[in-house]
């Protein structure tokens, strides 16, 4: 499943994507990704090849391909670092109730979700999409914040301040002003990573849930 | 310093950063940044580097640097996918495969092994077989416009940029001396060099010479880099010893025109030109301008000579005290375009030593290294620098030894790359930047 030119995720995924490999790799310890779609997975891999990583079909999107994709039913789950990418619907408890049994105490969890925004980006425009049955925010909370794990952080890729800046960018581009439209591309980028209330609004998110007693 | 001993902390900084896969390490760029992808780039890095350790082994003779060189195109032979591109070959864009121009860059530092290793009837048909796979199965199965005859970007348009075309052309034409295969010239590389001089601009005073950085479906993007503009410049000549036409030669000296009319007086140079009086100077390279004086002294046979000293000036001068060099000057100046204030700290990217940055340096100094004096050796295993910039307007201090580079803000890591890791460890979202 290697990533070539024609792969690479828009630029709010690819943020995403990095932190939580970024963040994943720093443990040590075996991996666990719990893929919604191809698109996670394959980009997950690419970027995690050296690593112990376990992936897990969350959705049954991996029922056609052949590769060592774990169905969901079949999962054994274990120990280690988790990155969630991102939560459905349908297993949504399922996978709750797995990490709060399984992981160890201060252990990780790392959770791509897409906002409403993301049905922007390239990766919605055609089938099969990142994932089907999103979950809301209120609904992975309550699935996973009331027992034994608090909530790290909240970065969100592409918040509204960057996003004026992206448009104030286009615009002079479409002006012919190139000089003025590079410098709010820079701005844009500066402000791409948010967290706080500009994090809820951005196309996509990462949280990070860490384990409690 | 002597430049020998430049040379030498360069040769251990470029081996301290090293890993089973490769060179490694963070990248700053104009385009994007890729602070936590850190493990080997596959990419344009490897031209330098593999084309200085040649250098030093062509001047000296001593075959620890033919070595070294090789082990660097092992690297591109491990890294390459079945379907011919490198992994990790797109630099500011990585951990992504399929980066233009490095692969071809690649491809280069492969051949120019190949030719090294010939020269001393050593077997060298790796190399080859390598660059050629990635050349054939890649570029010229994906990128080569049959309809326009030259090279795209992207396998999805129909656009060109030059000066990445260009480093395929460099590929080209050594794989045709290589090979033996006059295909790669005629029918690829010497219609890629029309296009590209097709891009240069002839008929306006105030950006003469510059080539454009690309066109889309016909429609030519006035972004004028300086750099990417010195960057077509080896092709242009190489094409013109191969083929004799003038025109190739005088491209590449109205390129270089264009370069000189836009250098400061401090040996600087404008980091892009979009027209009469529409300037981002900032960030300027300095690392990076080994290219811009390679291209300069390529010339020089061709009664186009050059005052260097000022630009190199300009590099010499911002040599870290373990080898590497400094990537920019007034990355925080990128998006407001004012003057860097003198006094203040400078930005923590142009101060972060970077792979494929510091290559081009690597490249240029070795080029000027006579050979006379021994290349000291260095000892950097307990060697500790600390490097005092500022990160959004914040304080930080920047500390590289052997092991690793680590960013702290008040004392507090916030950036911590071990290196021969693949990923590094950012605590701070001042940090998550691309």
């Amino acid at each position: 499943m290697a990533v070539t030119h024609l792969d690479r995720p828009s630029l709010e995924y690819w943020h995403a994507f990095d932190y939580c490999a970024g963040q994943a790799s720093q443990s040590k310890r075996p991996m666990t990704l719990l893929a919604s779609s191809q698109f996670y997975a394959r980009h997950f891999e690419d970027r995690l090849l050296e690593s112990d990583l376990s992936i897990v079909d969350t959705t049954n999107w991996s029922q056609d391909t052949q590769s060592n994709v774990i169905p969901l039913v079949n999962w054994q789950p274990q120990a280690g670092v988790w990155i969630w990418a991102e939560p459905s619907r349908g297993s949504l408890h399922t996978i709750a109730n797995h990490w709060r049994q399984i992981a160890a105490n201060d252990s990780q969890l790392l959770i791509v979700t897409s906002g409403w925004l993301a049905k922007r980006l390239p990766e919605w425009q055609t089938a099969p999409y990142p994932t089907i049955a999103p979950t809301s925010t209120n609904d992975l909370r309550s699935a996973l914040q009331p027992e034994g794990a608090h909530l790290v952080a909240v970065y969100g890729f592409h918040g509204p301040v960057s996003i004026v800046y992206g448009v104030a960018a286009t615009l002079l581009s479409q002006r012919k002003q190139l000089a003025w439209s590079d410098r709010f591309i820079y701005a844009m980028r500066k402000a791409y990573t948010v967290q706080g209330w500009q994090a809820q609004f951005a196309p996509v998110q990462v949280r990070i849930l860490s384990k409690t007693n | 310093m002597t430049l020998a001993e430049q040379i030498a902390k360069l040769d251990a900084w470029f081996d301290s950063i090293r890993s089973d896969d490769g060179y490694g390490g963070p990248v700053v760029h104009w385009w994007q940044n890729s602070l936590h992808y850190t493990g080997a780039g596959l990419d344009w890095r490897y031209e330098g580097i593999v084309h200085a350790y040649l250098n030093l082994y062509s001047k000296t003779r001593s075959q620890q640097w033919l070595e070294k060189a090789q082990r660097a195109a092992n690297d591109l032979v491990r890294g390459q996918q079945d379907g011919g591109n490198y992994r990790f070959s797109a630099f500011e864009q990585n951990p992504h495969a399929a980066g233009t121009p490095h692969e071809a860059a690649a491809d280069i530092a492969l051949l120019a092994v190949a030719k090294a290793l010939r020269a001393v009837s050593l077997d060298a048909s790796i190399y080859i077989d390598t660059a050629r796979k990635n050349i054939e199965q890649y570029y010229i199965q994906y990128l080569w416009n049959d309809k326009e005859h030259y090279f795209q970007d992207n396998p999805s348009g129909t656009n060109i940029v030059p000066n990445k075309a260009a480093t395929l052309v460099e590929a080209l034409l050594l794989l045709a001396e290589v090979t033996g295969d006059d295909r790669f010239i005629y029918q690829y590389a010497k219609p890629t060099l029309a296009a590209i001089v097709a891009h240069q601009v002839t008929d306006n005073p105030a950006t003469d010479g510059a080539i454009y950085q690309l066109s889309r479906n016909g429609h030519f993007q006035p972004w004028f880099f300086p750099y990417y503009a010195a960057r077509c410049v080896p092709a242009l000549v190489q094409g013109y010893q191969l083929l004799h036409d003038e025109q190739l030669l005088k491209a590449a000296k109205q390129a270089m025109n264009f370069v000189h009319r836009h250098q400061y007086g401090d040996g600087s140079y404008a980091q892009i030109i979009y027209g009469p009086n529409k300037i981002n100077r900032y960030p300027q390279w300095i690392a990076g301008n080994g290219d811009i004086l390679r291209a300069f002294r390529l010339l020089e046979p061709y009664d186009y000579v050059t005052d260097l000293t000022l630009p190199e000036q300009w590099l010499f001068n911002h040599q870290h005290e373990h080898g590497p060099f400094h990537t920019a000057f007034g990355f925080n100046s990128q998006i407001h375009q004012r003057v860097p204030q003198q006094g203040k700290l400078p930005d923590l990217r142009d101060i972060l030593p970077v792979a494929g940055w510091t290559d081009k340096a690597f490249l240029y100094l070795t080029d000027r290294f006579d050979g006379n004096d021994p290349i000291p050796a260095i000892d950097t295993a307990h060697q500790t620098i600390t490097v005092e910039s500022q990160l959004r307007g914040r304080r930080v201090v920047y500390v590289e030894n052997s092991d690793s580079v680590v960013i702290s803000f008040r004392d507090k890591p916030i950036y911590h790359w071990i290196k021969g890791e693949n990923w590094a460890d950012i605590r701070s979202r001042q940090l998550i930047w691309k």
